[in-house]
């Protein structure tokens, strides 16, 4: 295959731009940019198992903020109500939400639609209202403050750069995990019951069980962000566990596009950027507050107008290889 | 040298069956009572006019759709009721009147998924892709080289399956369904879409299964010489009743068959309708 010029030269720039993110912050010593960095890559770990569950398995997550602050509350309370250490805390924290996704996958991924989505959307309104209301277990509104910050026995991720080495760590473990899985036997029966379940299961695979398993793993990798998170702020309340974040989280993967790896890495890296520029300049501007759901909405419109594959099939597109619109698989 | 019974007039048990198979869609009866049976190692052809109950008896046999009435039976086991994929894994496979290939991965990759349950890597160790996975990948990856090269598209291995021809995806769709290494393939209108010449390889291909690959067929096609050509025994659906089962020579003189296809006639090999053979007529 003979890459455009253009094509190449967009290839090359995103990978310049990509390891000139991950050096630079730790370059300038700037706490400001690696912070940012961490959270690109908190949400990047979400995005990558939603991306998964959305482009492998073709089913939509709208309780992903739930995963991730049912991680960062386990690390939370564990470590500052019974004093775990960070490590097991985040391990318990996520077998925790693993045995939750069990029992909500289970009985919806049996069915054909998107039974899921309205689930698990039920589901992150409960679960936010119990991060709200049991104030003897959460704190309410107030939160829980004093989380410590993560450590591996005496290996303390204490300072920015430290944590910022420490999410990105994990992020590179979690995108080699899921590009072992698409390319192995379990991946090509989900790329290939996402294209068509009857086909699939006559070759005999379990698509159901799939699914499920899919699911769990997404929301594992959303349950280990929500504890990095949590070690790095130090703080957890309800707030960032909202609906909102759901959405978002499902923004960030169609913008940069399900099916791929690195499309919610891409997406995860252009909302967080943007949301940070926008809170910095976006006061100025006459609508207070709403200027990032306005542009994200945007985005969105144009993305899937656009771009159904999302940023990272620019390439592709700009070497004029045509994207017929997607049958619907079924 | 004789024998009061010769060993090939000892029929083998059928290694398929269906016990007065049932289905109704909304009050319409799609299959009405419906019994066959396979025999191990034959090739059964099945034919109907259009919208007979043929494909539904399929679907109903690998599960995709549920039964009515009835019973399917497979090597003695009732199977009525179990999901798709049990079914498939205790060795029926089958391919679809319109192709359902998984057009977006490889021609490779489309025959690995057919070879599905002959794997055992789950998610976690796939997930840290261990050497017992990748071992298994390995040999996966080279027992399908058999089946592509059966089919002639071990040169179009890393192909996206949507870009082959009908001709070629109809063959790839075979491949998937033999790389399961099944006791018995359903095939659903193999010759569709295939011209003259490719028909008749295909022919010679499905011939070669129960030989080759110890495989039963189990074939539902229009394409009447191509059934007649290549059936042991015949089956005749009409309107959702099995009307006539035999060799393919009697399945042809009997009347009711003739009746089913609209007063035509069996004219050189090909079904034809009362007004195709007017135009026949000297």
């Amino acid at each position: 295959m003979t890459l455009s010029l253009l094509a190449r030269a967009i290839r090359a720039a995103g990978l310049a731009i990509f390891f000139a993110f991950v050096a630079i912050p730790l370059l300038l010593h700037s706490a400001y940019l690696a912070t940012v960095g961490i959270f690109i890559g908190i949400h990047a770990i979400v995005a990558v198992g939603l991306g998964l569950l959305m482009g492998y398995a073709g089913q939509v997550s709208l309780g992903h903020a739930a995963f991730y602050g049912l991680g960062a509350y386990s690390s939370a309370i564990l470590t500052t109500r019974l004093g775990l250490s960070p490590l097991p805390a985040m391990v318990a924290g996520t077998a925790i939400t693993a045995i939750i996704a069990l029992i909500l996958g289970t009985p919806t991924l049996r069915l054909h639609g998107h039974y899921l989505a309205m689930f698990t959307l039920a589901f992150g309104i409960i679960i936010q209202t119990i991060f709200n209301q049991a104030e003897r277990l959460t704190r309410g509104t107030s939160g829980i403050v004093g989380i410590p910050p993560f450590s591996i026995g005496p290996l303390r991720f204490d300072t920015v750069p430290k944590a910022y080495l420490l999410v990105l760590a994990v992020l590179a473990l979690s995108i080699f995990a899921v590009r072992n899985l698409v390319n192995s036997r379990p991946g090509r029966a989900l790329r290939a019951l996402h294209e068509s379940e009857v086909a699939a299961s006559v070759c005999g695979v379990d698509v159901p069980r799939a699914k499920l398993e899919v699911f769990v793993l997404s929301a594992i990798l959303a349950s280990v962000a929500g504890s990095l998170y949590a070690h790095f702020v130090n703080y957890v309340s309800p707030v960032p566990f909202g609906f909102g974040f759901s959405v978002q989280l499902l923004v960030m993967v169609v913008v940069g596009g399900a099916g791929s790896v690195w499309g919610p890495l891409a997406g995860a890296a252009l909302f967080t950027v943007l949301s940070q520029f926008l809170q910095k300049t976006g006061e100025r501007i006459a609508f207070v507050g709403t200027t990032d759901t306005i542009l994200f909405g945007m985005v969105l419109v144009a993305v899937v107008i656009f771009l159904q594959k999302g940023l990272v099939s620019l390439p592709s597109r700009l070497r004029g290889e045509a994207t017929p619109a997607e049958d619907s698989g079924i | 040298m004789s024998y009061p019974l010769q060993p090939q007039q000892v029929q083998p048990p059928p290694i398929l069956a269906t016990q007065a198979l049932t289905k109704v869609f909304d009050g319409l009866v799609a299959l009405d009572a419906v019994s066959i049976e396979v025999r191990q190692g034959e090739i059964l052809g099945i034919i109907g006019p259009n919208g007979a109950g043929k494909t539904t008896l399929f679907n109903l046999i690998t599960g995709i759709i549920p039964v009515t009435k009835g019973h399917v039976q497979f090597l003695g086991k009732v199977i009525t009721g179990l999901s798709t994929h049990r079914i498939a894994t205790m060795g029926i496979a089958r391919t679809f009147q319109n192709i359902r290939l998984f057009r977006r991965m490889t021609v490779s990759e489309n025959v690995l998924v057919g070879r599905h349950y002959r794997g055992n890597a789950g998610l976690v160790s796939a997930l840290v892709r261990s050497g017992a996975t990748r071992r298994e990948e390995t040999r996966l990856r080279l027992e399908i080289q058999r089946y592509l090269e059966m089919v002639g598209l071990a040169d179009k291995a890393d192909m996206p399956a949507g870009a082959l021809t009908t001709g070629q995806q109809r063959l790839l769709e075979i491949a998937r369904a033999l790389a399961a290494a099944p006791q018995i393939i359903l095939l659903d209108e193999p010759a569709a879409g295939l011209n003259t010449k490719e028909t008749q390889s295909l022919a010679e291909f499905i011939q070669r299964l129960p030989r080759e690959l110890n495989t039963t067929v189990n074939l539902i096609e229009h394409d009447m010489r191509l059934v007649m050509d290549v059936s042991d025994r015949v089956v005749v659906i009409d309107r959702g009743r099995k009307i006539a089962d035999g060799t393919p020579a009697a399945v042809q003189r009997d009347p009711q068959v003739i009746a089913a296809y609209l007063g035509g006639d069996f004219v050189n090999g090909e079904w034809m309708d009362a007004s195709e053979l007017e135009g026949r007529k000297p």
